[in-house]
């Protein structure tokens, strides 16, 4: 009897805390963020579908209806950017995923683990300008470190015109943006990591399963929601990224790195602003659409798993 | 609720606090940027004399700009804040000023049809045509700078330059060359070069504006061949696709990097890699703007009278393609206009012109008539600038001529040397490109 009224009492206590805590924070505090959140952000999308069918220059507007993106599509450059594009998220999709997840497994239980975490994440909290300035030094084809190293250790054959060479350049920038992202897609893979009961892996190994087994059974499956967040983060990051290519490359030589951020950016700066707004629009609707359908096969896996 | 009321003022008060700092900054910068005298000269009410302070907005860093333009600036009795917008965001953030009000007192901007279209001129600017400096603008730039209307939106506020090739002095002598007045001579010279160890022809692909200079420059001689050209591009009459010594220009710089005269590294060579080059001598000749001839000064001034200037060379009667200067221009917003009038004009006079010059010795040739430079003092590249004027018939460049924004096209160039494309295929590129933007813009003929 004094049990369960001492287990009464403690639940009415959890209801008072939790009532507590609800009344502590009120949804009047998101009203600054929500402000500003719609001002520059909200508003300013919405504007954009209306622009993207007028020749705007910044005074006045004029209807064009569909002419702006007629005009997109049939750029002759518009395809080798989204070709480009592709290329570029695909692979840096599954670089990155694939290069944290072994950094994270190895990471895990390594002997100076947070030092290594801290190594590993250093570049992603370099700015793109200065990856991109320190890049264009490094893979210069004749002075740059690089291919001076692969030189001196005889491997002449490897010492390629990196951001230069039509064939080379975009899988350059790909292998630059792993490099430099990373660090960022480990964090999240061993935080879930963490997360993995340990007495899990115990009973696992008692039943006789080896390394690759608990890896298959155990830390895949549990790994699943860190995996559809690296992807999705990833995969919107590809489709729109711009600094890195217009820093280190322009989108050159001649149009072999130009993806559809820095084609859309040449539009605005030629003064075309209804044109490039059509333009965000086009990346906008692909990003959206490859997000939603990514995430609704993700979760789908997820659940199975 | 009593709570959540509390938050909900609290909240209100935060947004209300960020509102005002807002406001309070954007009032206090633009004190700053448009120099609004009331906001100082109410805070020194007391002063007898308080000095006027004009804002300018400028793309680049110069640290001898600031020079000169401070010692105008003290000459007539005002102070100056200077913002440096980045080079390669100038022309979007004028465009954005422009289009919000909030342009700086003194404008520094490209002439011609890119003020009067990017910065709405003859709603945004006002008309200095009863300055008495704008009968003193050299004839040849007059156009950029006087409306066909008489209407004057922006006097010049440098001096001329020019873009052709800028050679190396003791490389030649080395190799026994003198300056190739056709493009067989060229090819002749980088042969000789190349033999004497140098690299014949500098490219900085890298940096794909400089790729431009060649067809850019070239282009004066189509002006020259078939005049009107110009106008019956702006008219839709004739395109890119008619300007044979534009697209012979870039034919030339692949036939030169198939010949291996061309810097082996040209994809990923800078502007900067260009400038080191030629005035170390590396290099024997190397496509520029004149505006190079400054920065070399800045950088290596006991190698400025190593490097030399030609314009792009074609047979026959030569001419030479200008950069009219930017602008100086007055917002109609600015509450200093006065001010700034004073500060033009005494920029424009031989005294400001002097301290101009003899600042930056490297700028090139006075915009104004009856300036006089001290023949002791001029450097070489500029004693051959000076040159050039005389013997070459001026032509501006067509990207400040044409009817709309032609846009960069560095990039296709860079297909070109790598052998995509031709010549031929850029100025049927360009054509198309120009005549969409004329069409968006509403351009008659288009």
């Amino acid at each position: 009897m004094s049990e369960s009224r001492r287990g009464l009492r403690h639940r009415i206590g959890e209801i008072r805390l939790h009532k507590l805590e609800r009344k502590t924070y009120s949804i009047g505090f998101v009203i600054p963020w929500l402000l500003i959140y719609g001002v520059f952000f909200v508003l300013p999308t919405l504007f954009s579908f209306y622009y993207a069918f007028t020749d705007w220059d910044l005074t006045s507007a004029k209807f064009s209806g569909f002419a702006n993106f007629v005009e997109m599509f049939r750029n002759p450059v518009f395809s080798t950017a989204l070709a480009n594009t592709a290329i570029f998220t695909v692979l840096s999709v599954v670089l990155k995923v694939a290069v944290s997840l072994a950094l994270a497994m190895a990471l895990f239980h390594c002997v100076a683990s947070n030092f290594f975490r801290t190594i590993f994440f250093s570049p992603y909290v370099l700015s793109y300008i200065a990856i991109g300035v320190l890049f264009t030094a490094i893979m210069h084809p004749e002075i740059g470190v690089l291919n001076k190293g692969l030189r001196a250790i005889g491997l002449d054959f490897l010492a390629l015109n990196w951001l230069v060479e039509k064939g080379q350049v975009i899988y350059s920038l790909v292998f630059i943006d792993v490099w430099k992202s990373a660090g960022f897609h480990l964090a999240i893979f061993i935080a879930a990591l963490q997360t993995i009961p340990s007495d899990m892996m115990e009973s696992a190994s008692i039943d006789g399963a080896g390394p690759w087994k608990k890896f298959r059974y155990i830390t895949f499956p549990m790994l699943a929601s860190a995996f559809n967040a690296n992807i999705v983060f990833a995969l919107i990051v590809g489709l729109t990224k711009f600094d890195l290519v217009f820093v280190t490359t322009g989108g050159g030589p001649g149009y072999y790195s130009e993806v559809l951020k820095t084609l859309v950016y040449k539009q605005f700066a030629m003064g075309r602003y209804g044109l490039a707004t059509a333009g965000e629009l086009i990346i906008f609707v692909i990003v959206i659409t490859l997000t939603v359908t990514l995430r609704k096969f993700l979760d789908k896996r997820e659940v199975e798993a | 609720m009593n709570k959540s009321f509390r938050a909900t003022l609290l909240s209100s008060f935060i947004v209300g606090l960020v509102f005002v700092t807002a406001c309070g900054g954007n009032s206090n910068e633009s004190a700053g940027s448009n120099g609004s005298a009331p906001a100082t000269s109410g805070a020194e009410s007391g002063a007898p004399a308080s000095k006027v302070t004009i804002s300018h907005a400028v793309g680049g860093d110069s640290p001898s700009r600031d020079v000169w333009m401070k010692a105008i600036g003290e000459a007539v009795g005002v102070d100056l804040d200077i913002q440096v917008l980045p080079l390669e965001q100038m022309e979007q953030i004028y465009k954005v000023k422009a289009g919000t009000d909030d342009l700086p007192d003194l404008i520094s901007y490209h002439p011609g049809a890119r003020t009067r279209d990017d910065l709405q001129a003859p709603d945004k600017l006002v008309d200095l045509s009863d300055m008495p400096i704008v009968q003193n603008i050299m004839d040849d730039i007059k156009p950029y700078y006087v409306e066909p209307d008489g209407k004057v939106y922006g006097v010049p506020g440098q001096a001329l330059k020019f873009g052709g090739i800028a050679y190396n002095k003791k490389a030649f002598t080395e190799a026994g060359v003198s300056i190739p007045q056709s493009l067989d001579e060229l090819f002749a010279a980088s042969e000789k070069l190349k033999a004497a160890g140098k690299i014949p022809l500098y490219l900085s692909a890298k940096d794909s504006w400089t790729l431009q200079i060649p067809g850019l420059a070239a282009f004066s001689y189509d002006q020259l061949h078939s005049p009107g050209i110009l106008d019956k591009i702006n008219q839709n009459e004739a395109t890119f696709k008619d300007a044979a010594n534009f697209i012979e220009a870039f034919d030339t710089m692949k036939k030169m990097v198939d010949q291996g005269y061309v810097n082996s590294d040209y994809l990923s060579a800078t502007y900067t890699n260009g400038l080191q080059a030629i005035s170390e001598g590396k290099a024997g000749m190397y496509p520029v703007l004149t505006s190079a001839f400054s920065t070399i000064l800045d950088t290596t001034p006991d190698l400025i009278n190593d490097v030399g200037f030609f314009p792009w060379p074609v047979e026959g009667d030569k001419t030479v393609t200008v950069w009219p200067p930017m602008i100086y221009g007055i917002p109609q917003s600015s509450k200093n206009a006065d001010a700034v009038k004073k500060y033009i004009e005494y920029f424009a006079s031989s005294e400001g012109q002097k301290i101009y010059f003899d600042t930056l010795p490297a700028a090139g040739v006075p915009a104004y008539k009856g300036v006089e430079l001290d023949e002791s003092k001029l450097l070489d590249p500029v004693k051959e600038m000076i040159e050039v004027t005389r013997t070459a018939k001026q032509f501006a460049t067509v990207d400040f001529s044409v009817v709309a924004n032609m846009g960069a096209f560095g990039q296709t160039v860079q297909e070109i040397l790598m052998g995509q494309k031709t010549g031929a295929d850029l100025a049927a590129e360009l054509s198309d490109i120009l005549a969409k933007n004329a069409k968006a813009k509403g351009a008659p003929g288009f």
